[in-house]
């Protein structure tokens, strides 16, 4: 009871300080006196006209092509990464030669800063969803495929030893030991890769593009219209956050058994 | 027995279980109890290192024969059990393999989930419950697919007193019942003649058996009645002479490693 009481205390002040802070914003950016201003409204958008223009942009249309089309590379980006880096993560876990070799490349790209890639993908694959996908992809892969090889890497042998002592095969041992272990360090890295991969879509709708909310937002940012820009950011704020959280309730259920979860 | 990185870990080790029999054996630590049994379970390999002798089981040695095909049951000294299995599921595990029915696979799991009183808790993950059901978990998967001979590594090493006893009390009322072969590893004396008919004590590296002793206490016995008994404090004294001098000898091993 205490809890709980202290919980909606908190939830409480949250909700105060933004508030406050929203209002303060307003106020400094000419919301109340009129002519009265601390901020240049084309450089600090007034919240009431970003919630104004927000409507704006879903109405006319432009909203739902340009989110649908974030999202789709985002989720193909997702996809792809994760299926790459998986497929990968086993090869090295399991081709000791393979690793060995390519070991200091896979490190090497992983160390480039993510994003120095956009150009060249754009001036490969054109302004189109391809190179977008392809950043995307590019930033969610090396996540997944780290977390598979350390997962394959540390199976636990006595776990191994416990299946073939009760007579298992490698199947079971597959079945019952390595596909559980590695599914465990794929599922913790699935949060991060979420946000990498709206993270990836949107960088490279900002290097080239024709549509999506990234483009829309660097379109915006041309004209001074930051009442757009703001309103985007707000959006993109709003799918990360609920995409993250999805993927949270995702990774609680699935490693319900981990002992890092216990009473979340 | 001989590992290729140098360390002669066995030598002339010979002793006999016969079937139905609880066997402990007793020895101080790295004196090779756990290479022995890891022997035994065909799980060193001739890589690792090379095994001079015979390991016969019914007259076959168990490296001709192929190893155990899940005859052979092993409580090690951490659980293993899988912790993205409920408990219920752990202990399906062995049967799972052998591809039993689920609803048959379920019912097995039970009956030995309520003989060592887990029952509430099938459906806890291992990291859920205490050490000491752990370990009740574990003991009943080897049990749940029937092995012909099991052995067991330490297993209550890790508990404290109270809960040692308790599982060393449902321990011998199992075996009692089900009449399995066990050869039990242990550095504890007090829980080698409180288990076993025989005592099979190791000597420090490389382990050899110095000495095998027979228990006198009759089973099904009481661990919390005999502790306390005056035969147990002298049979306790008698072999701990023996004993004494093999632990302080590893003691000083494992401090001063040559």
């Amino acid at each position: 009871m205490a809890v709980m009481k202290g919980q909606r205390f908190i939830a409480l002040q949250r909700l105060l300080l933004l508030s406050g802070l929203v209002l303060l914003w307003e106020a400094t950016t000419g919301g109340f006196v009129p002519g009265w201003k601390l901020f240049e409204t084309a450089l600090l958008a007034r919240p009431s006209l970003i919630a104004v223009d927000l409507v704006d942009y879903a109405q006319s249309g432009l909203f739902l092509t340009d989110a649908r089309r974030t999202l789709l590379e985002a989720f193909l980006g997702l996809f792809f990464g994760v299926t790459g880096g998986v497929a990968l993560g086993l090869l090295f876990g399991y081709w000791r030669t393979a690793a060995a070799v390519l070991e200091p490349v896979m490190v090497a790209l992983n160390s480039l800063p993510r994003i120095t890639v956009a150009p060249i993908l754009i001036l490969w694959f054109g302004l189109g969803m391809t190179s977008k996908v392809l950043l995307s992809l590019f930033t969610v892969f090396f996540v997944i495929f780290f977390n598979t090889l350390i997962g394959v890497r540390s199976v636990d042998p006595e776990l191994v030893k416990a299946v073939k002592v009760m007579g298992g095969g490698p199947r079971h041992v597959a079945r019952m030991v390595v596909v559980p272990s590695v599914c465990s360090w794929i599922f913790a890295a699935l949060r991060t890769s979420v946000s990498f991969a709206l993270t990836g879509a949107v960088v490279g709708e900002f290097v080239g593009s024709s549509s999506g909310l990234g483009y829309r937002m660097l379109l915006a940012a041309g004209l001074l219209h930051t009442e757009r820009v703001f309103a985007i950011m707000l959006i993109l704020m709003v799918v990360g956050v609920s995409l993250v959280e999805v993927s949270r309730r995702v990774e609680r259920y699935l490693l319900r058994w981990s002992p890092g979860f216990t009473g979340m | 027995m001989r590992f290729h990185q140098g360390v002669e870990a066995l030598r002339d080790v010979g002793f006999e279980v016969r079937s139905g029999e609880l066997v402990a054996l007793l020895g101080p630590s790295g004196c090779g109890k756990s290479t022995a049994l890891n022997a035994i379970a065909s799980l060193i390999s001739p890589e690792e290192a090379e095994i001079t002798g015979k390991i016969l089981v019914d007259g076959v040695d168990i490296r001709e024969r192929a190893g155990w095909d899940g005859n052979l049951g092993y409580v090690f000294q951490r659980d293993t059990l899988f912790p993205w299995r409920t408990a219920r599921q752990n202990v399906e595990a062995g049967l799972e393999i052998r591809g039993m029915k689920k609803a048959e696979r379920q019912r097995r799991a039970q009956e030995l989930i309520d003989l060592v009183g887990l029952t509430g808790f099938e459906d806890y993950f291992p990291h859920q419950i205490s050490g000491g059901m752990r370990q009740r978990a574990s003991l009943i998967r080897t049990l749940a697919y029937d092995p012909q001979v099991i052995l067991m590594d330490e297993p209550f090493g890790a508990l404290d007193a109270q809960t040692r006893m308790i599982l060393q009390a449902e321990l011998i009322r199992i075996w009692a019942a089900q009449r399995k072969t066990i050869l039990f590893v242990t550095h504890d004396l007090a829980e080698a003649i409180t288990l076993a008919e025989r005592v099979i004590l190791f000597s420090k590296r490389p382990g050899t058996v110095n000495r095998i002793c027979e228990v006198p206490f009759l089973h099904p016995r009481d661990p919390f009645e005999l502790y306390g008994s005056k035969e147990f404090a002298e049979f306790h004294a008698d072999i701990w002479r023996t004993v004494s001098e093999e632990f302080r000898g590893g003691a000083r091993e494992a401090a001063w490693p040559s």
